[in-house]
C-alpha cells in the first residue's frame, strides 16, 4: 500500500459502523471523509461518520496528575490519548490475492475475471473488514471506481473530495433515471449546482431539459452580486441547442429577446389547472363546482366563454306588456341561472379569474402554437429554458409549470405507449423537468394535484423525471422526497429540512451530521440512488475553467472567429 | 578484573541476598546494574543481572552504645565499619548472560553458592538496557514489595549517564516510553512512577522536545 494509513480497524458492525484508532492527529482526518480498507481478497469502501477522542483511562484526563515534566506530560499524552473514527462501510469490491504475495493466484483471478467466471465491481457491501485492516483516504483510482471512470460515457465531475481534492463524478444516465433534488440555504450555490448539472446533462446528451426559470437567470449571462463577475448563462454556451421561450408577447428575459414568446390557447387550460390556484386566487370551496359547470356546458372553450361574460350585464324585455330588467344573455348570472349556480358564487369566481383573464399569455387563437413547439423542440432533442419574463407571481409559475408539464407528459406518455406496442417505433427521448421553488408545487396539498407529485411517483415509466431546486425541503410532500433517486444537498440550517432531506434514506443518523456539518458555501453531500454511496464534495466552480473544461477549446474560442478558423482550417 | 562487592547468601528465582561488608556499600547505589556468575552444569558461562534494590546496614551492641555518645571519634566510627558483621543488599533479578547473549528473562539457573556479586561497569549497563525491546523494564515495575517509583527512577537516572557517556542521549526517552506503555492500564502507579522520574531525569526530560 503506497497511501498513508490512517489507522486501523478495532472493531464494529455493518450497524453501528467500524471503530477505527487513528495513526494520525484528528485534523486529518474529516467526517465525511471516503475511506478505504484492504482485506485480504477484498477492499472495502466506506465513509467517516464521526471522530472521537478516547483515552486508555478516563484518570489520565483529569486534573488530578501531578505537575509532571513537559515532556513526560507529552509521552503520557502520546501513549494514553488517541482518536477514532467511526466508518460506514457502503461498499466492497472483490481484488483478489496480492500480487507479491501469491502471484500465481492472482494471475489465475485475473483470468477468471477476463473469462467472466468473477465479476468485480463494488457491490453493497455485505460483511466488514477483518480486525487490524489498514485503512487509507481514498486516492483518485477509488474514487473512479466507485463514481465513474474519465472513460466512461456521460459521467460529469461535480466536485471533488474535501481531503484530497479527487474529482468526483455522477453518471448522469443514472442520475436521470429517477427525480433528483438540489437542496440548500439561501446563498449557498444552489442555482450554480443547477447549472452544472444541466450543462453536464445537456453536454452530454443524455437528455432534453425542460427549464421553468422563475427568476429568468438560466438562459443568458447575468452578473453575480456576490463574485462580482458575469455569470454565463446556458444558451450562451449551448446555442442552439437550447431554446429560450419568454411567457407572454414581447417578453424580454436580460434585456434580450427569447427565440420565441409562449402564448397558451385559453382552450388548454382546464379546471383542474384553476383548481390549483385555489389559494394564489383566494377562491371559495365552492370553485370547483363553477368550474366544472362551465367545463360541462362549453367544454374547452369554457375559459373563452366565461371571459366573454360580464358582470351584472342586463337587459330590457317586455313580459305580459311591461318592460322589465332581466340578466343579458352575456352576464354571468344569466349564465348561473341556466347552469343552475349561485349567481354569487358564480361572480366571485369572475372577478378571482380577472386576474387570469388579463394575462397576455393566455389568448384564444394565438397566431402560433407555441405550447406545442415546445413539446416538439423536447422531442427532437433541444432543450428548453422557459423564463417567466415580468411574470414572476406564485399564480403564473403554478398555472404554467402545471399545464405546460401536463401536456408534456401526455406527450411522452404517447410516445411511450406506441414505442411499447410497435416495434419500429424508437424510444422516447429522457426528458428532465427542472422546477424551481419547487415547494410551491409539490407542497403536501398541491403534490397530489398537481402533475409533478405523478411524474415523481412514476419514476422513469414515461421517460420523465424532475430536477427539483428548493430551500425549504422540508416543506415537500415526505412522499415525493422519498421518491427522489439522487439528492444534492447544500448546507442546511433547519433542522427539519434536514429531516426531509434524508427521508427514505438508510444511515440517516449519520448522514444528518454530515449535512449539518456542511461549509455554507461550496459544500454539498451527494446521496441517494445515482451514486454509489453518500460523499461531501466540494463543489464545482461555475465559471471559466469549468466550461473550458467541459467543452475544452470550443468554449475558448466562443465569440473569436479567428481562433475557430484557425482551429478548423490551419 | 572487577572488584568484589559481597558474596551470595541466599536466593529465589527474582532475587537475591547477598552479604558485604559495610564499607562496600559507598560502591553499591541504589538502583545499581549488578552481576552474579550462575549455578550450571553447561559449558556456557552465565551472569545474573539484577539491581540493588534494597540494603540493610546490620545492628551491633557497640553501635547502640556510641550512637548516645556525645560525639564519637573517628577512630571509634572507621571500627564500627569495619566490623565483621555483613551488610545485606537483595538484588532484583532483571535478566541474565548466557555466553555471550543477553536476555530480559528471569535466569534458568540460581546464582552460585558463595558466588561473587559485583557492580557492571557503565559499557556493561549500556550492552544490558540497550537490548532488545527494554524487556527487563516490567521486573521492575512488578516489584511491589519493594519502593518501586524510587527504584525504577534511581535506575533510570544511572542507566542515562551511561548511555550519554556511550553517546545515546535518546536512550532516556525510548524507556520512559516504554515504562508509559507498560504501566498504561495502571494509572495511579503509572503517575507515581512519571512523578519520580520527573525528580529524578530533570535534565534528561528538559532536552526533550514535545
Amino acid at each position: 500500500m503506497t497511501q498513508d494509513v490512517l489507522g486501523y480497524v478495532l472493531g464494529g458492525s455493518l450497524q453501528e459502523g467500524l471503530t477505527v484508532r487513528l495513526q494520525v492527529p484528528p485534523h486529518r482526518v474529516h467526517e465525511g471523509a471516503f475511506v478505504v480498507m484492504d482485506a485480504p481478497g477484498w477492499r472495502f469502501f466506506g465513509i467517516v461518520t464521526d471522530v472521537a477522542l478516547r483515552t486508555t483511562h478516563p484518570r489520565y484526563v483529569e486534573n488530578e496528575t501531578p505537575d509532571l515534566a513537559p515532556a513526560l506530560t507529552h509521552m503520557l499524552r502520546q501513549s494514553t490519548l488517541y482518536t477514532t473514527a467511526t466508518v460506514l462501510p457502503v461498499r466492497m469490491m472483490e481484488i483478489g490475492p496480492d500480487p507479491e504475495q501469491d502471484p500465481e493466484g492472482y494471475q489465475r483471478f485475473l483470468q477468471e475475471v477476463d473469462a467472466g467466471l468473477r465479476e468485480v465491481r463494488p457491490m453493497p457491501v455485505k460483511t466488514v473488514p477483518p480486525h487490524f485492516s489498514p485503512v487509507r483516504l481514498a486516492d483518485q483510482g477509488d474514487v473512479d471506481e466507485i463514481f465513474g471512470r474519465p472513460t466512461e460515457k456521460a459521467t460529469f465531475v461535480i466536485g471533488y473530495t474535501r481531503e484530497q481534492g479527487h474529482a468526483v463524478r455522477i453518471r448522469l444516465r443514472e442520475f436521470i433515471k429517477r427525480s433528483a433534488g438540489v437542496f440548500g440555504a439561501t446563498g449557498t450555490g444552489k442555482s450554480f449546482l443547477t447549472r452544472l448539472l444541466l450543462a453536464g446533462i445537456m453536454h452530454h446528451d443524455v437528455a432534453s431539459v425542460l427549464v421553468f426559470d422563475m427568476h429568468n437567470e438560466y438562459a443568458y449571462d447575468l452578473p453575480d452580486p456576490d463574485r462580482k463577475v458575469r455569470v454565463d448563462g446556458l444558451k450562451s454556451h449551448f446555442h442552439s441547442r437550447i431554446q429560450v421561450v419568454g411567457l407572454g408577447p414581447g417578453t424580454l428575459i436580460q434585456n434580450r429577446p427569447p427565440d420565441y414568446h409562449l402564448q397558451i390557447p385559453s382552450s388548454e387550460i382546464q379546471p383542474a389547472d384553476i383548481e390549483l390556484l385555489i389559494h394564489a386566487l383566494n377562491l371559495s370551496e365552492t370553485a370547483s363546482l363553477v368550474l366544472h359547470a362551465l367545463y360541462r356546458e362549453y367544454g374547452d372553450g369554457w375559459f373563452e366563454h366565461f371571459r366573454s361574460l360580464e358582470i351584472g350585464a342586463t337587459e330590457e324585455v317586455e313580459e305580459n306588456g311591461k318592460t322589465k330588467t332581466v340578466p343579458a344573455e352575456n352576464s354571468v348570472e344569466a349564465w348561473a341561472k341556466r347552469a343552475g349556480i349561485h349567481p354569487e358564487s358564480a361572480r366571485a369566481i369572475h372577478r378571482r379569474l380577472r386576474l387570469l383573464f388579463d394575462r397576455d399569455y393566455i389568448a384564444p387563437d394565438p397566431p402560433h402554437n407555441t405550447l406545442q413547439q415546445i413539446i416538439q423542440d423536447l422531442q427532437q432533442g433541444r432543450n428548453v429554458i422557459l423564463s417567466f419574463g415580468k411574470y414572476e407571481a406564485d399564480l403564473d409559475y403554478l398555472l404554467v409549470t402545471n399545464l405546460i408539464t401536463r401536456k408534456v407528459r401526455e406527450a411522452w406518455v404517447e410516445m411511450t405507449e406506441r414505442h411499447r406496442s410497435q416495434k419500429d417505433q424508437a424510444e422516447p427521448r429522457p426528458l428532465v423537468v427542472v422546477i424551481e421553488e419547487a415547494h410551491k408545487l409539490l407542497s403536501r396539498e398541491m403534490a397530489v394535484q398537481t402533475i409533478f407529485g405523478t411524474i415523481a411517483r412514476e419514476m422513469r415509466k414515461y421517460y420523465v423525471t424532475l430536477l427539483i431546486v428548493d430551500q425549504r425541503p422540508s416543506q415537500i410532500y415526505d412522499e415525493v422526497m422519498s421518491q427522489l433517486g439522487t439528492r444534492i444537498s447544500g448546507w442546511l440550517g433547519d433542522e427539519e429540512d434536514i429531516r426531509a432531506v434524508l427521508a427514505g434514506l438508510a444511515n440517516r443518523d449519520a448522514l444528518r451530521n454530515m449535512l449539518a456539518h456542511l461549509e455554507p458555501r461550496e459544500e454539498a453531500l451527494v446521496m441517494g440512488w445515482g451514486v454509489p454511496l453518500p460523499i461531501v464534495v466540494r463543489t464545482r466552480r461555475y465559471d471559466e475553467t469549468f466550461w473550458r473544461e467541459l467543452q475544452g477549446a470550443r468554449a475558448s474560442m466562443r465569440g473569436k472567429p479567428e481562433d475557430l478558423n484557425r482551429a478548423l482550417f490551419g | 578484573m572487577e572488584a568484589v562487592k559481597g558474596r551470595l547468601l541466599t536466593s529465589t528465582s527474582t532475587d537475591f541476598l547477598v552479604g558485604c561488608r559495610l564499607r562496600e556499600l559507598a560502591g553499591l547505589p541504589f538502583g545499581a546494574l549488578v552481576k552474579a556468575p550462575w549455578l550450571t552444569d553447561a559449558p556456557e558461562t552465565g551472569d545474573l543481572y539484577g539491581l540493588v534494590a534494597w540494603v540493610r546496614v546490620p545492628e551491633s551492641s557497640m553501635a547502640r552504645q556510641m550512637a548516645v555518645q556525645p560525639a564519637p571519634t573517628p577512630g571509634m566510627v572507621q571500627d564500627q565499619q569495619s566490623t565483621a558483621e555483613p551488610a545485606e543488599v537483595r538484588v532484583l533479578v532483571v535478566g541474565y548472560r548466557q555466553g555471550r547473549r543477553i536476555h530480559h528473562l528471569l535466569s534458568p539457573y540460581p546464582p552460585r553458592p558463595l558466588a561473587e556479586l559485583t557492580l557492571c561497569a557503565p559499557s556493561e549497563v549500556v550492552a544490558f538496557t540497550q537490548e532488545g525491546r527494554l524487556g527487563y523494564l516490567r521486573h521492575i515495575l512488578r516489584a511491589t514489595d519493594l519502593p518501586m517509583p524510587e527504584l525504577l527512577a534511581a535506575h533510570l537516572r544511572q542507566a542515562h549517564e551511561a548511555h550519554v557517556h556511550h553517546g545515546n542521549p535518546d536512550w532516556v526517552h525510548a524507556a520512559v516510553q516504554r515504562v508509559i506503555h507498560l504501566l498504561r492500564d495502571d494509572p495511579p502507579t503509572l503517575l507515581w512512577v512519571l512523578d519520580a522520574l520527573s525528580d529524578a531525569l530533570p535534565e534528561a526530560l528538559a532536552a526533550v522536545k514535545p
